[in-house]
């Protein structure tokens, strides 16, 4: 009788002990598997922020906007662009909406050349708007690199490329 | 006697192995958070110093009456005693580079970016703003020279809030 009891008592024993382990290792999964879930958002926002930046590279690199100097915004094509049909322009956007770009401008940092935005000429203006679509959207997140934005100058009677230190800055919509 | 010992014994065992689990766990616990709190530069912030420094390189500053890249000027500084409008061109290098960086960061003080310092390889032109210290990143331009000749290397070194503010 004493001898089943302690048998009881002993399996009792092991019981707990098991309960216990398997609480451990449970445990220690559960760290894993948050540590894991850390990587694996810091590896998705990485690879998405590389995305973004090869987007904005990608629109400074257009045949529609670039010059012929390495990264940079020629500011006479950016008004062309502008001055074209809603018709013409409306194809450009649907590109821009696939890549969830909601709002693209280039804006001239330095030298300082007032506030005014660059409808007509490239004189004594700041900011091209190329696309913006974001009273549509609720929510985007906006990022920039910094170009140069280059147009052409009478100086003495001599055409000249006159370049500026410029900001692109490209809005996406926030992934859900 | 001797059943009793053993038992304490195994006892004790029990609880060196318990408490080396529970500082087994503490320690990658640790490693983890400061593993988090270590920020590491981001992508973004790496490629906007080089496109800045680029930028800046090739933005063009009128120079008596023809427009010069700031490219050109500064070699013409390594060169020595060059004017432009009679100010000296490592001068307009200097006040043009302060100018364009100053325009480009202009909540420096109090913003994610905290500093930066601009320096030229062969020139004693430095130019530097905020904090001097922390995380930061570097941006790298080479400026060719004449043919044969070393180029002249700008780093643009910026530095940045450890937390987004």
């Amino acid at each position: 009788m004493k001898a089943r009891a302690r048998a009881q008592l002993q399996i009792q024993e092991m019981a707990f002990v098991l309960v216990g382990l398997i609480l451990f290792f449970g445990l220690i999964m559960l760290f894993f598997a948050v540590f894991q879930q850390a990587k694996i958002k810091s590896l998705a926002e990485q690879t998405r922020r590389e995305e973004i930046v090869a987007k904005l590279h990608s629109i400074v690199n257009m045949p529609e906007f670039a010059c012929r100097e390495a990264f940079c915004i020629d500011e006479e094509k950016v008004l062309g662009f502008l001055a074209l049909s809603q018709q013409q322009k409306q194809k450009y956007y649907e590109k821009f909406d696939k890549q969830y770009i909601v709002l693209i401008k280039v804006e001239r940092v330095w030298p300082d050349r007032g506030n005014a935005k660059c409808d007509t000429n490239t004189l004594n203006c700041k900011t091209y708007e190329i696309y913006n679509n974001t009273a549509k959207k609720s929510s985007y997140e906006a990022h920039s690199t910094f170009t140069l934005m280059c147009h052409h100058t009478l100086t003495n009677g001599q055409v000249a490329i006159v370049c500026d230190v410029g900001k692109i800055v490209v809005g996406f919509e926030v992934p859900k | 006697m001797k059943a009793r010992k053993k038992k304490a014994q195994q006892e004790v065992f029990g609880f060196v192995i318990i408490v080396l689990l529970v500082i087994v766990i503490a320690i990658i616990m640790l490693t983890f958070s400061l593993q988090r709190s270590k920020r590491k530069p981001m992508l973004t912030e790496d490629i906007k110093v080089n496109d800045l420094l680029s930028a800046m390189m090739q933005t063009t500053v009128l120079c008596g009456n023809e427009y010069k890249k700031l490219s050109e000027l500064v070699v013409e500084a390594a060169g020595g005693t060059q004017t432009c409008n009679g100010i000296s061109v490592s001068e307009i290098v200097k006040n043009t580079t302060r100018d364009i960086l100053n325009a480009s960061f202009p909540t420096l003080q109090y913003g994610y970016f905290r500093g930066y310092n601009l320096t030229f390889s062969n020139i004693n032109i430095n130019v530097a703003s905020g904090e001097q210290s922390g995380n930061l990143v570097v941006g790298y331009y080479l400026i060719p020279t004449a043919p044969g000749q070393e180029g002249i290397e700008a780093k643009l070194y910026l530095y940045y809030a450890s937390q987004q503010s």
